[in-house]
């Protein structure tokens, strides 16, 4: 005969069965809970895990480019200021320039004021924002500009002696200054005095700054220049103007030839002053696309943090609701197997 | 005399009923073992009336027994490739601690990008070399994890091979006593229970078929695929460890009768059991992702290295990623080479170098891409970071996309490992599960009540007592006879 049996030995584990596996998920659960997580992120996502650790690193780059943003931004600011500087300076010289002084105190106040003007716009130029010179381009280490005394006055003077026949000091050679004739004069500034500012002078003698503006990687697709080269032409021409005004010994020169100087100057500086607005622009342009990154690349981290949540978060109210039954279940569990562990034939016989 | 039966009935009722509850008492005995089954004692009337005890028998059912060796090979499988896939699956860790090579590869990237944008500042060229040494101590880190799983995977297979061989003999002898017992018609339940016990324990090892020769209950032995494991005699099972298991090359098969029974050159390759969940560990997911981390490598070396700016021609060369005694950059999958992958000891401080030269151009020579020397050159780091993202052609048999960004190639691998071992662990919840009920379904058929014990104990008591009282009846009676008589 055979009847149905169960055998001691499973009536027993029965309620145990499955106890291992109900507390692993308690712990598992309590952990979401704490974490807010699934507490085993690939087992849950699978095929999907590598495109939470992509999400992570494209968080990590917009993190990196929206800190490096806030260098070139500060970079910005400082150019800006910079020209600014040099603008304002520059305007009350040639404010005194348009009205053509002529007397010889006036002429002397010109020139001094020339030399000042010089001597703070190389040193304005020479600005850095830290370890970058913000005019140097690529060559950020050195200073773009050569101080007037150490170079270009030592070009200038030879250039002057050679031209006019002047003796050295040239700006003190009083007789051979206002021996000049307005053609000679408008000779030199045309030929040699020109190609001072033009390369390969202006590279060897003036300035050590490289072509190349700064370059930032703003946004994952975008790169703008953020700075402005000392070999821009605005710099050219502004140092043209002021070196002529400063160091022609404007002071000796016969009337005629200095209403040349001066014109030429005048028409120089303005062309220089117009170049920095436009160059200023220019830098505005790229704040205003590097600000407009900010925010977009701020919106995407906001929805890519969205997205990271929708791979790896748990629902902590559910989480709790599964603590609550699986307590329940175990408890059920631990009982059951006590009661069973008591049913015995031997207890009534 | 009629009365002289009656004592002889008697006696044999109480012959039988004592080995009845000798019978019953190993049950109660054997309970708690998994691996006992309840023993019948059959009781049966001989012509004269009386009681004989015929034979003892044990309950059995063959067609549970087979799904239950089937269910343990299935599951001992399945574990054992699940723990190899665990292993390596460390290698990529939590997405959230960013300890993959994946996610380090992203934080090269991000430190690289800061440093395009601030390139004359070598305190972030400092950290593009740490992102770097932190990369590649990561890739050699899991290289060095998948060598050592797959090392592990073939001691594994030789500790499996040689249990193997053991149980095999054990069987052998086992089945020689049950078949000697079977011709004697001795009591060999207690036989056949250690000889079925040996089974399942051989079933963990690999798949198995039995079939039962009918006479004097002999067995045959055949794995799953068909090769024969044990005919009277144990069959050898061969396996010899690889000295060195260096990527790309599988290990040894594993041989019954010189047969290979594992790898590709198998005819009849076995189907379950934990010899095969380790072969494929070893030889085939192991493998993969090795590739892929050898492949990642190379993406490195590529993304990295410098090209002559010259035009002269000159062979590209390892930039910042590089390998021992390198003299150029590879164009196919390098075994080992994320063994080796280093920081090219030209750019870090540590090791004398300068982490301008990343800016600069690390060979010097035609290689030199900041030619004007600006402090802060940006071209070549930018490139980098745009190298870094752009596609690159990547070896098929890693099992990914062959043509991506090294950032989503490192990122599929990571998405490959982990849906193997979601695959691996809901396969192997599937058969511990199915072998718990097969168990259970097996404990139920063939296992002992106690309850049911019991209740036969007092019936045999009663019996007994019966038994012992109609003696002394007769004796009684003979007395009263006698005293007659005399």
């Amino acid at each position: 005969m055979r009847t149905s049996l169960i055998s001691t030995m499973s009536l027993n584990s029965a309620p145990r069965t499955g106890l291992a596996e109900m507390q692993e998920r308690l712990a598992a659960a309590t952990k979401e809970v704490a974490t807010g997580r699934h507490a085993d992120t690939g087992l849950v996502l699978a095929d999907r895990t590598g495109r939470t650790v992509s999400l992570r690193q494209e968080m990590g780059s917009l993190d990196s480019m929206i800190t490096s943003n806030s260098v070139a931004r500060s970079r910005i600011e400082k150019t800006h200021l910079a020209l600014e500087d040099i603008g304002g300076s520059i305007q009350s010289l040639q404010n005194n320039l348009t009205g053509l002084p002529d007397s010889t105190q006036e002429i002397a106040i010109l020139r001094r004021q020339a030399n000042d003007a010089l001597d703070k716009f190389v040193s304005t130029m020479n600005t850095a924002d830290g370890r970058v010179h913000l005019f140097a381009g690529t060559n950020s280490e050195t200073p773009p500009l050569a101080e007037y005394d150490s170079g270009p006055k030592a070009a200038l003077d030879a250039a002057l002696i050679a031209k006019f026949g002047l003796t050295s000091p040239p700006q003190e050679d009083t007789a051979g200054l206002a021996a000049i004739t307005p053609a000679d004069m408008s000779d030199f500034l045309d030929n040699e005095f020109a190609a001072m500012f033009s390369d390969p002078d202006w590279t060897s003698v003036w300035s050590s700054a490289a072509d190349e503006p700064l370059q930032s990687r703003i946004s994952p697709t975008e790169t703008v220049a953020t700075s402005i080269s000392a070999n821009g032409t605005a710099t050219r021409d502004l140092a043209k103007a002021l070196t002529a005004l400063a160091d022609f010994g404007i002071d000796h020169l016969a009337p005629e030839t200095r209403a040349v100087v001066f014109h030429r100057s005048l028409s120089t500086m303005n062309a220089g002053l117009t170049q920095t607005v436009t160059d200023r622009a220019m830098l505005g342009v790229s704040q205003q696309r590097l600000d407009a990154a900010d925010t977009r690349m701020r919106n995407a981290r906001d929805i890519v943090e969205q997205r990271i949540a929708a791979f790896e978060a748990v629902n902590p109210v559910e989480k709790k609701a599964e603590i609550d039954q699986l307590s329940v279940q175990i408890e059920m569990s631990y009982s059951l197997t006590a009661k069973l562990l008591r049913l015995s034939i031997m207890n009534y016989a | 005399m009629s009365l002289s039966v009656a004592l002889n009935t008697a006696r044999s009722s109480i012959q039988a009923t004592s080995t009845q509850i000798a019978t019953s008492g190993k049950n109660v005995a054997g309970a708690d073992d998994p691996t006992y089954s309840r023993k019948i004692a059959s009781k049966t009337t001989t012509a004269d009336g009386s009681a004989r005890l015929v034979s003892i028998g044990r309950a059995t059912d063959v067609a549970l027994y087979t799904r239950m060796l089937g269910a343990t090979s299935a599951t001992t499988g399945a574990t054992a490739r699940l723990e190899g896939i665990e292993r390596l699956a460390e290698t990529v860790g939590d997405p959230e601690l960013e300890t993959s090579p994946a996610a380090k590869i992203g934080a090269l990237s991000s430190a690289l990008l800061e440093y395009a944008n601030t390139p004359d500042d070598p305190l972030f060229g400092q950290n593009v070399v740490t992102a770097a040494s932190d990369l590649t101590r990561t890739m050699n880190a899991a290289a060095e994890t998948v060598l050592t799983v797959r090392k592990d995977a073939d001691a594994d297979i030789a500790a499996s091979v040689d249990r193997l061989n053991g149980l095999l003999g054990r069987f052998e002898e086992m089945n020689q006593a049950v078949v000697a017992g079977s011709g004697t018609g001795r009591d060999i339940t207690q036989l056949m229970d250690q000889r079925d016990a040996l089974l399942s324990q051989i079933s963990e090892e690999i798949g198995i078929s039995v079939v039962n020769r009918g006479q004097n209950n002999d067995l045959v032995l055949y794995t799953d695929s068909g090769v024969t494991l044990f005919e009277t005699r144990a069959r050898v099972v061969a396996f010899t460890p690889a000295s060195i298991l260096t990527a790309g090359m599988t290990g040894n098969a594993v041989t019954i009768d010189g047969v290979p029974v594992t790898g590709s050159n198998a005819s009849m390759p076995l189907q379950s059991g934990r010899l095969v969940g380790l072969t494929e560990v070893r030889d085939e997911v192991a493998m993969t992702y090795q590739r892929q981390l050898d492949e990642m490598a190379r993406g490195l070396v590529t993304a990295f290295a410098e090209a002559d700016q010259t035009a002269g021609g000159a062979p590209d060369l390892p930039g910042l990623f590089t390998f021992p005694s390198a003299t150029g950059v590879p164009g196919v999958v390098t075994a080992n080479l994320s063994v080796v992958l280093q920081v090219n000891p030209a750019v870090d401080p540590a090791q004398g170098g300068a982490v301008a030269r990343l800016r600069d151009g690390i060979n010097g020579g035609v290689y030199t891409y900041n030619t004007g020397g600006g402090a802060s050159f940006s071209v070549r780091l930018r490139g980098l970071v745009d190298g870094l993202a752009g596609n690159q052609s990547f070896d098929a048999g890693t099992g990914l996309s062959p043509v991506s960004s090294l950032q989503e190639f490192a990122a599929g691998s990571v998405s490959w490992i982990e849906a193997l071992r979601a695959g691996a662990t809901r396969s192997a919840d599937y058969e511990t599960a199915l072998l718990s009920r097969a168990s259970e379904a097996l404990s139920n058929a063939t296992g002992v009540n106690l309850d049911e014990e019991y209740a036969i104990q007092l019936q045999l008591e009663q019996s007994f007592g019966a038994s012992s009282r109609l003696i002394s009846v007769i004796d009684d009676l003979f007395k009263t006879l006698l005293g007659i008589v005399r």
